[in-house]
């Protein structure tokens, strides 16, 4: 059982962090948070890279950082590996050496380091580029060099700083399932919802240089403390195998698609694209489902609409279509997106296509 | 890697860029057209002169070399360090660029001369006495060139992403394993050019060597100290000691910038 | 067009800026003042010399010291100078020819002769030049007076001179002696001060050095004069005051 536990605070020049967190039993961390509000502070603090000024940070039960007790654990004795938003990956290694670098950083020979990594290098296809410079490979190839390099130093703990935040859509899905596949527990820091919703199922959200929320990924999307993480969490993702115009989700049922598609892809659509009918509506939008109303938020002027059916959603409507409709738990409705709505991200396989 | 183009250029720059290079190479010129080239090889082949060109080269190898090992972690700590009072060590590190070489020689007298306070106990204590000797060459060649050397360091290790730096800690190796492996090979071209400058400002050192480590024609007399010399007898043998130093220096300035200065 | 404008300006605006620079700095020295140059070992003799020449004449004295070699060097380049003070007759020979401009024979006026200085307390026992067989010593580099005097002397008393440092003016030889950077140098007697001891060597007073003065073609009209107050009894006192002797052949 992996377990963080943080409970401190630091200082920045004049700004001032604090943070209070607890993973324990949680292998699939998301920390969320708008620009500026202490993400990557709070990776740094748990990488060692940042000192606490009070409070105590214990990783799986031992104590790495507590100023009151003059204990540091610097940041290459600890099981966690940072990954920064670049990659840093090193400009003057190969590619081979990059993926190298943490066992020879172990003491480790130069060729034993190289043979023992030569697994990763094949799971994440890097074998045609191990001799090249970073310098000359694109910004997918980077990213996948420096997952790989952080899958070799074999930590208990990584940690992912905006892991695609400049990647183009194929090579984050590409990462993406590279991250799925991996056994060790993730902490991402990201930007982008659907990787939230589609990698992890814990939350830490920060706000203001604070931790503002944290639980499970279903707990925060049916009751976000702020309208920021809700507007965040405000999506559906659903994911299937594509045939041409037409999509079919695992989880049961079709929908239609604005372009061609080919194998497995996943959809998000906002919750406010979300149409509800009382009877089966006729006419343009031709992805419609009957479902059951499972939940109710209110927020002010709009009411959020948790839907069961063969696919789980959610909607997003005003109360005044709330009351038209008559809505309430448990009643049998109708639902519609438009297909333009639907933004489709190809997996892997159907990038290659 | 980016391709050097020169049209973004504005033609304000390609105006003031000529008026400087011309006010640099204009000497040159005056002095390659003065130098008697019919005798210079015979007088750059003298046994004096070859051996202040040997000498020469080896006061500035040595004191490019001394940089590199004290001057490189100096420069390091500067950029790195938040101690207190570095801010004035900063500016103590810089003096012996703003100082006249010849103060820099006389200071170097009362700190390492025979009554100097240390030179006093080195040589009651070993029986070592720096002045008049190609070590004290060498010391004053290196205490006006250092300078040079921390500068090109300090801001190349404050321009290093940290995020290098942190991922190879938080890959596992130790600061020291850091430092070697991923800091020094990173800041290599700034290391290169602070050997390039030391070593150019060391080969011309005049003032500081010949108040600190005087002027003997075994020991001492380096080229630019022979060079004062033929001055004031013969400006011919001046002429011709000028241009070997510029030939020298270029040769060698040329091929450091090409092969490691500028391009990454 | 606004770019064309602008750098047009800017260019003749930096052009003047250089022009004016080059014009303004490189006239450094005043108009209507008489330019001497004289050798360093003349330094405070001359200072003073100047001072009373200029509450006699109507004139400031513009006083430049140098090596002897220096000067030499200089005024073969060219430099304009209105009298010329050096330290021996041979470097004065050599401006001479090289100018051909001299109106009259240089005129002698002072002698000065080498002594055998060491730093005070004489820690290390020199007290002839035989003792400076193995010792470490400075002179003076061997252009200039001083060092041709030293090395005359050498041939004279029969020894080899095999110094630590040739120095580049008799200051700096008087320098590393007040240092104790070495245990003794050859330094002229007007350089002594309370800072060295000084030997006498009967020999070195033999060998006296000459100092020469003269004017050139083109040089003020008020040249004859600074050179005939020097020669007076009012400059020949003050250059006594500090060490010198009066001319042998005048």
């Amino acid at each position: 059982m992996t377990t963080i536990k943080l409970s401190g605070a630091t200082n920045i020049g004049e700004e001032h962090f604090e943070f209070s967190l607890d993973t324990t039993s949680r292998k699939r961390i998301s920390i969320i948070g708008p620009n500026g509000a202490g993400k990557s502070t709070l990776l740094r603090i748990l990488g060692g890279h940042q000192r606490l000024n009070l409070g105590t940070l214990e990783i799986n039960n031992v104590l790495v950082d507590s100023p009151n007790e003059k204990i540091f654990v610097p940041p290459h004795k600890r099981p966690v590996t940072l990954q920064h938003q670049d990659g840093g990956v090193f400009p003057h290694l190969s590619v081979l050496d990059n993926v190298a670098f943490p066992l020879r950083s172990s003491t480790c020979s130069k060729r034993s380091a190289r043979k023992q990594v030569s697994s990763i290098i094949d799971k994440f296809n890097l074998g045609t580029i191990c001799t090249r410079l970073p310098r000359s490979l694109s910004g997918g190839q980077i990213a996948r060099v420096a997952l790989a390099r952080s899958v070799a130093s074999n930590p208990t703990f990584l940690l992912l700083d905006e892991p695609s935040s400049s990647l183009d859509v194929e090579s984050t899905s590409e990462i993406h399932n590279h991250l799925q596949d991996l056994e060790t527990t993730l902490l991402i820091a990201s930007h982008d919802p659907v990787e939230t919703m589609k990698l992890t199922d814990f939350i830490i959200a920060v706000e203001a240089k604070r931790i503002i929320q944290q639980g499970g990924l279903q707990d925060l999307t049916s009751n976000p403390s702020t309208t920021w993480i809700s507007k965040f969490l405000d999506l559906n993702l659903v994911s299937g195998e594509a045939n041409g115009y037409n999509v079919k989700l695992y989880d049961g049922g079709n929908l239609n698609l604005s372009g061609r598609y080919f194998g497995p892809v996943q959809i998000s659509f906002p919750s406010s694209a979300i149409s509800i009918y009382d009877e089966e509506p006729s006419g343009s939008p031709r992805n419609r489902w009957e479902a059951t109303v499972s939940s109710l938020d209110m927020d002010g002027d709009l009411v959020r609409v948790g839907l069961s059916g063969r696919f789980n959603s959610r909607a997003t409507i005003t109360n005044i279509s709330f009351k038209e409709l008559g809505i309430e738990l448990g009643k049998r409705c109708w639902a519609s997106v438009k297909a333009t709505e639907l933004k489709v991200l190809p997996s892997l396989e159907t990038a290659k296509k | 890697m980016t391709i050097r183009t020169s049209r973004s250029i504005p033609p304000l720059l390609w105006f003031g860029a000529f008026i400087s290079s011309i006010f640099l190479i204009v000497p040159f010129i005056g002095l390659s057209q003065r130098t008697p080239w019919s005798t210079f090889i015979e007088i750059a082949t003298e046994e004096s002169v070859l051996r202040s060109i040997t000498l020469s080269l080896i006061v500035a190898t040595s004191a490019a070399a001394i940089c590199f090992l004290f001057g490189l972690p100096l420069g390091w700590v500067l950029a790195k360090s938040q101690m207190k009072g570095l801010k004035i060590l900063r500016a103590v590190v810089l003096l012996p660029m703003v100082l006249p070489p010849v103060a820099g020689g006389t200071a170097l007298l009362f700190a390492l001369g025979r009554k100097g306070f240390i030179g006093e106990k080195l040589d009651s204590w070993f029986g070592v006495t720096l002045p008049f000797t190609t070590a004290g060459a060498i010391i004053a060649a290196t205490f006006v060139s250092l300078p040079f050397f921390v500068l090109a360091i300090e801001t190349a290790a404050t321009q290093l992403d940290p995020q290098f730096e942190e991922s190879s800690q938080s890959l596992g190796a130790s600061p020291t394993r850091t430092f070697f492996t991923t800091s020094l090979p990173m800041t290599r071209s700034a290391i290169f050019a602070g050997i390039a400058l030391s070593w150019a400002r060391a080969l011309g050192e005049f003032g500081a060597t010949i108040t600190f480590a005087g002027d003997n024609p075994e020991r001492t007399r380096t080229l630019p100290l022979q060079l004062f010399v033929a001055l004031e007898t013969s400006p011919e043998r001046a002429m011709v000691l000028g241009m070997l130093m510029v030939l020298i220096s270029l040769s060698v300035l040329i091929t450091l910038r090409g092969k490691w200065i500028g391009t990454q | 067009m606004t770019i064309l404008t602008d750098f047009r300006y800017t260019s003749c605006l930096s052009t003047l800026i250089f022009i004016f620079a080059l014009v303004n700095f490189s006239c450094g020295l005043p108009a209507d003042s008489l330019h001497v140059m004289a050798a360093s070992s003349l330094t405070e003799a001359f200072e003073e010399i100047a001072e009373e020449f200029e509450t006699v004449h109507d004139i400031k004295v513009s006083l430049t010291i140098a090596g002897s070699a220096s000067i030499a060097s200089q005024l073969e380049d060219g430099a304009k100078v209105d009298v010329v003070a050096l330290a021996d007759e041979e470097t004065m020979q050599r401006v001479i020819e090289s100018r051909e401009l001299s109106q009259q024979a240089p005129k002698i006026f002072a002698t000065n002769y080498l002594v055998l200085a060491t730093p005070l307390g004489n820690p290390s026992n020199i007290e002839d030049l035989e003792d400076l067989e193995g010792s470490i010593t400075a002179i003076c580099s061997e252009q200039v007076p001083c060092g041709k005097l030293s090395f005359q002397l050498a041939l004279q008393k029969q020894i080899e001179l095999r110094p630590s440092s040739f120095e580049p003016n008799v200051r700096s030889v008087r320098a590393k002696i007040e240092l104790g950077e070495v245990d003794a140098g050859l330094i002229y007697v007007t350089d002594v001060n309370e800072q060295v001891n000084y030997i006498r060597i009967e020999e070195a007073e033999e060998i006296k050095s000459n100092y020469p003065i003269a004017s050139f073609d083109g040089a003020r009209v008020e040249a004859s004069d600074f050179i005939d107050f020097v020669l007076s009894p009012t400059g020949q006192k003050i250059l006594e005051k500090y060490g010198f002797g009066g001319p042998v052949d005048y």
